[in-house]
């Protein structure tokens, strides 16, 4: 393939944009560390996380970013190494996840997302609560009602020959897996679709962020206090009677759990169905191979997990200390950076290279150490009955020619991707 | 050949299971490895080296393999 992602990594010049100019680069952090890569950055390469190619291969293994992130930090340290990634995961007292996915406070809600944002040991006693729900059987209970979901869309546009695979299944499906799951009302599958892409796709337009948030929240409340009154089925309402040391949950528990399970659930799965879609448009050959051996296609979601890593886990920093030789502080920030940290060749062979076989697939797209993705069985399950089915179902298919298929690397993917298949022909 | 599985520092991964089988290697009901140690029926050396090298947290650790090298 002769594309070629083109970009500097000279250090940014003063006055970079989107820094603002009481923004400071911290007086611990050496000026040869500061990079600024064009992480994240919109491109239509075949494998749209190449583009970070040159993060591992050219930058020191830990560098500062100084971009900041609103409401979290105004730079973080990166580290782009697979060991040191696992390192931050595995180390929960030096690194805390205090913080993290805390846009419910740009919007004044004070309650905490959990079981995210709270660190060994107290992490562990919600972890309890939940695990049993989301252990590889508890989702094997859930099979037969994940196909019935994905093959209700399918049957909508399967004579068609066409369909808008991120908007019209990416980003459904898990939503309706969602609904029912928690026992909420399938009635209610339209508002929270229109919430969820409120809340994650405004880009910090603050106003549908509140929108979003502040719906889902009466319809939370509402729901938790007819819960109290009378328990039905499914998790939502099973921790609302849930305890932790033999106490109840406040309210305020209750939905930093239920809100966290929605938020964290959903695009994650969307992207990455649609990141998979798309990279079999664009490699017909692949398709091949997985409609001749379907039984390759739980090795093939993990290696597709593996190379589309739309989630990179940031850490604040609990006590100072040096990685590799660089003096970190307490208080700084830090991010796992697994676009870089799955291509790490000391832990994969030919790690730019698609592979079904690989002997261990230790990738970190679903995190590890104790925040170990609580939904990464369930992931698993709809990414593969989501293939499983689609190429079962739809015959050899490719983007509908002249849409735009260019992707943010990360939770965007895209909003938009119409594929095309002849619907007279057999799967 | 032995395992010795730190499940203390299990995450749950599952991967151990899903790589060497149920059999090898239970799960309890939170989906975390139910074992701490492993005495390897013979003729299943090759399926327990794969799944104790899938575990991401790197917790599970072989000893007296036959086939070790070195
Ligand atoms: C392919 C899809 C998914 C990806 C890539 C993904 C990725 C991740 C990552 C990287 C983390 C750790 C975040 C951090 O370390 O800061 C995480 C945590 C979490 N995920 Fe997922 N996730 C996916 C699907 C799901 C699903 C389907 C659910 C549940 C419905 C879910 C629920 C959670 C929860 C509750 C946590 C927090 C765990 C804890 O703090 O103990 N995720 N996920
Ligand atoms: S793979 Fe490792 S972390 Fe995962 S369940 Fe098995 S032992 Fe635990």
């Amino acid at each position: 393939m002769s594309e070629q992602a083109s970009h500097t990594y000279a250090p940014p010049p003063a006055g970079l944009p989107g820094l603002s100019s009481e923004r400071k680069i911290p007086t611990h952090v050496p000026e040869g560390l500061v990079f600024d890569p064009p992480f994240e950055v919109a491109n239509a390469l075949t494998d749209p996380f190449s583009l970070n190619k040159k993060t591992y291969e050219e930058l020191p293994p830990v560098f500062w970013w100084p971009r900041a992130r609103p409401g979290r930090f105004d730079g973080t340290w990166v580290v782009t190494h697979y060991d040191d990634i696992r390192n931050v995961y595995q180390k929960e007292e030096l690194y805390s996840t205090e913080g993290t996915a805390n846009f419910q406070s740009l919007v004044g809600e004070t309650w905490p997302m959990l079981p995210i944002a709270v660190d060994p040991p107290e992490h562990g006693k919600y972890r309890i609560l939940l695990n049993p729900w989301f252990s590889p059987k508890a989702v094997a209970a859930m099979e037969t009602n994940i196909r019935t979901t994905i093959n209700d869309l399918i049957d909508g546009f399967q004579d068609k020959g066409e369909v808008d695979v991120a908007y019209d299944f990416g980003r459904v499906y898990p939503v309706r897996v969602f609904l029912d799951l928690m026992g909420f009302p399938q009635e209610k599958l339209d508002e929270f679709l229109d919430w969820g892409y409120s809340i994650l796709h405004s880009r910090y337009k603050i106003e549908k962020i509140q929108y979003g948030v502040s719906s889902a929240l009466v319809f939370l409340r509402d729901f938790i206090a007819k819960a109290r009154e009378n328990p039905v089925e499914g998790l939502a309402s099973y921790i609302v009677h849930g305890k932790i040391e033999g106490r109840a949950l406040t309210d305020d528990e209750v939905i930093g759990m239920v809100f966290f399970l929605w938020v964290a659930g959903l695009d994650t799965v969307a992207a990455n169905t649609t990141l998979m879609m798309r990279r079999l448009a664009l490699e017909p050959e692949i398709q091949a191979t997985l409609r001749a051996k379907p039984e390759l296609i739980p090795d093939a979601v993990e290696e597709f997990l593996r190379v589309q890593p739309v989630v990179n886990s940031s850490r604040l920093v609990k006590e100072d200390h040096e990685v590799r030789g660089v003096q970190i502080k307490k208080g700084d920030h830090i991010l796992c950076y697994n676009i870089a940290g799955n291509f790490d060749d000391e832990e994969f062979d030919n790690p730019w290279e698609l592979r079904f076989d690989r002997p261990s697939n230790r990738h970190f797209s679903l995190a590890g150490g104790p925040h170990r993705c609580l939904g990464s069985h369930l992931a698993r399950r709809e990414l593969r009955i989501a293939l499983g089915e689609f190429l079962r179902r739809i015959p050899t298919f490719s983007l509908k020619p002249g849409v735009d298929h260019t992707v943010t690397p990360g939770l965007v993917a895209t909003p938009h991707l119409h594929l095309v298949w002849d619907p007279k022909q057999k799967p | 050949m032995k395992l010795v599985i730190d499940a203390e520092r299990c995450a749950g991964h599952a991967r151990c299971n899903a790589v060497g089988g149920a059999n090898l290697f239970p799960l309890n009901d939170d989906g975390y490895i139910g074992i701490t140690e492993l005495d390897v029926p013979p003729g299943q050396e090759a399926l327990a080296r794969r799944g104790a090298r899938a575990c991401p947290e790197r917790v599970i650790t072989i000893l007296d393999d036959p086939d070790a090298e070195g």
